[in-house]
């Protein structure tokens, strides 16, 4: 409980330096006693197996005080108190308003941007449209100037969405992000996966980069025209020289690869 | 409780416990003196180690209470540690590094930390990864800038250190150019792409520094190949042994013309919040594919060990109790170890608090009284041979707190 309770303000709430103490974190676990999972046998009985149960027996009884406001004793409602005040915090909006601009700006999150999108959210009560809509107006989003190096998953999916392909076997895609060093559902950290270019660049990945974009191409290269579908996927992020290096390449699929693994579309 | 336990609560320096073993003349000291340039390998513990499982206080009067059917009991006993000294010993599954301690080649260090002071695995790790007090992830790692400090430096013209894994961790990345391998096995690539690629990043330096890495990469791994057929020592579970895995590659890229001189390998694995177990269990498997991995790497490295020094590391301890859930929460002093054929080792390097309610940390956590930074600085004072000024300034910034430790490397 008290490791849950950490990763919910740490991770997905207030973040690291949300203004909590080791205290709130006991308190806080305290508060979500009782909170668990159904189907369980003897003791842990009741309850639908794999859906929230509320164990009224394992909560710990009594008012609650966390980040100085007491909680009274509400049974499963004390949790759900504590999670709608932590979703309003002011440390909230910061964190998740920091997280969606490195996620869709840049690895160093510009302040003015994360400034906009968490009064968004502040002025909104946590409304997601409302926020994500200050995120597309703040300008920073639209530098051309892209500086995000696109993930494992990022790659895949924008390649067999340029390709316009189905892959053949779900296979195909489920290796790549295998190859690539992010299968899915495993992020190895209840964090989620990294967010910055340096966790996804290094020498070996690079290089399995480029392995799985070869393969790629050679596979679905019948009846493309490279040349044409990196100009239409790319606009007018295109730079001359990829154009011509696709123009001057051997075989279609040496070209395709080429696009494929261009500076600007491993780029987004 | 017999006069024994009641004498190991004061608090005492324990250096110097094995200088018998150290002090005996072996070959490899010989060796140490004409082998060539130090070898470095950082093995990171990711998710925080049970430093009180991994080197039990078996004589400290409060562990047994406190750490309950985690504990590890008395060397001699039923599924007991392996002994150190009068106060430690080690997990029953780490054989080789006991062995590795008996022979003289082993420091066992408890009640250390980084100066990080709260728990959360990723800020903790920063730290460890920094070299700097606060967790800065964008900050460049402790042991990138001690390679920029090496002769030759930033401009060497090979690279000198490895991450084994597909990308580098925190604490290599920095301005000195290192490289990465997993241990998947790289398809073959045809040459004209790779050209082609090169021409079409000429304007690009960000990807042109990247493919160049790679393709150093795939140059130094023609003979790393034959690491994924090698056979693995019978692993614990049906699970590929990665650990192992990665150890073996290491120590061949290492031993490869030009190869490496430093090199980070990390492991998963290590936050036992649930079930953490005893002599037998999680961790206890956890700690012998360690084991296992660290004798692979010896092996492996063969010629190379007399020079070689393996530092393993945490980002923090955990609790001094068992939680509820039968596992241990995150915590803040720990243990870390130096083995390797360059280590005066056959000692313990504990100034031991002990574990009573008054000397635990926000009466919870082992209470750290040996910064991490000044096992760091030794290492690299010592070992790599980094100018102290250096180390003091632009290596470890604001840690004039913690004095590099004396004699950890064999002169």
């Amino acid at each position: 409980m008290k490791n849950l309770a950490r990763e919910i303000l740490e991770l997905h709430t207030l973040g690291v330096n949300g203004g909590y103490t080791q205290t709130d974190v006991t308190a806080f676990a305290q508060i979500i006693t009782g909170w668990s999972i159904g189907g369980g046998k003897g003791r842990l009985a009741g309850g639908i197996p794999g859906c929230f149960y509320f164990r009224d027996n394992l909560h710990e009884p009594g008012a609650k005080t966390f980040l100085g406001k007491t909680y009274r004793e509400t049974g499963q409602r004390q949790g759900e108190a504590v999670l709608t005040d932590l979703a309003v915090h002011p440390a909230t909006a910061r964190f998740i308003a920091t997280k969606l601009v490195r996620h869709f700006v840049a690895d160093d999150p510009p302040s003015a941007a994360v400034e906009r999108v968490a009064l968004a959210f502040l002025k909104s009560g946590g409304d997601l449209p409302q926020v994500y809509a200050a995120l597309i107006e703040a300008p920073e989003a639209w530098n051309p100037d892209r500086r995000k190096f696109k993930t494992p998953e990022d790659f895949v999916f924008s390649t067999f969405r340029a390709l316009d392909a189905l892959p053949q076997k779900p296979q195909e895609m489920v290796s790549g992000f295998e190859l690539l060093g992010q299968r899915q559902y495993t992020p190895g950290s209840p964090a989620g996966w990294p967010d910055i270019s340096k966790s996804w660049d290094g020498s070996d990945a690079f290089l399995h980069r480029v392995a799985w974009a070869s393969r790629v191409a050679s596979r679905y290269e019948q009846g493309l025209d490279p040349v044409n579908l990196a100009a239409s996927s790319l606009g007018g992020y295109a730079r001359a020289e990829t154009m011509t290096a696709l123009r001057r390449a051997s075989s279609a699929s040496q070209a395709l690869a080429l696009f494929l693994m261009s500076p600007e579309f491993q780029r987004r | 409780m017999s006069p024994h336990h009641a004498r190991t609560t004061r608090r005492r320096f324990l250096i110097g416990a094995g200088a018998l073993a150290a002090s005996v003349a072996s070959p490899t000291v010989i060796f140490a003196r004409s082998g060539g340039a130090a070898r470095l390998v950082v093995v990171i513990l990711r998710g925080a180690l049970d430093g009180l499982a991994a080197v039990p206080p078996y004589a400290d009067p409060n562990y047994a209470g406190l750490h309950r059917e985690l504990a590890i009991a008395a060397p001699g006993r039923a599924d007991g540690a392996l002994a150190l000294d009068e106060t430690f010993g080690l997990h029953p599954s780490l054989v080789f590094l006991h062995a590795r301690y008996l022979a003289g080649e082993a420091v066992v260090f408890n009640a250390v930390a980084s100066p990080y002071r709260d728990r959360s695995h990723f800020d903790g790790q920063f730290v460890l990864e920094n070299g700097l007090a606060k967790p800065l992830a964008t900050a460049d790692g402790w042991l990138n800038r001690a390679l920029a400090a090496l002769p030759g430096g930033a401009v060497h013209p090979r690279e000198r250190g490895l991450a084994i894994g597909q990308n580098v961790p925190l604490i290599l990345r920095g301005d000195v150019p290192v490289f990465s391998k997993s241990p998947q096995a790289t398809p073959g690539i045809d040459e004209e792409l790779l050209a082609r690629l090169g021409d079409l990043y000429s304007k690009d330096e960000w990807f042109a520094a990247r493919l160049a890495a790679a393709l150093q990469t795939d140059r130094l791994s023609g003979e790393g190949g034959s690491v994924m057929d090698a056979p693995v020592m019978s692993p614990v579970s049906a699970a590929p042994d990665r650990l192992s895995i990665a150890a073996r590659m290491a120590a061949t890229l290492m031993r490869s013309d030009g190869g490496p001189e430093v090199a980070v390998i990390e492991a998963i694995g290590w936050d036992t919040h649930a079930n953490q177990g005893g002599a037998k269990g999680a961790l206890a498997q956890r700690l012998a594919g360690l084991d296992r991995a660290l004798r692979l790497l010896g092996d492996d490295l063969g010629p190379l060990w007399p020079q070689t020094a393996v530092l393993i590391v945490t980002e923090f301890g955990r609790t001094a109790a068992m939680n509820g859930t039968r596992g241990t929460d995150h915590g803040t002093g720990g243990c870390a170890f130096l083995a390797g054929g360059a280590v005066r080792g056959g000692r313990v390097i504990a100034d031991w608090p002990g574990l009573s309610h008054t000397a635990l940390l926000d009466n919870r956590d082992l209470r750290p009284t040996l910064d991490l930074r000044s096992v760091f600085k030794a290492v690299l004072d010592e070992h790599l041979r980094v100018d102290a000024k250096t180390l003091a300034t632009r290596i470890f910034p604001d840690s004039s707190g913690a004095p590099p430790l004396k004699g950890l490397i064999r002169a």
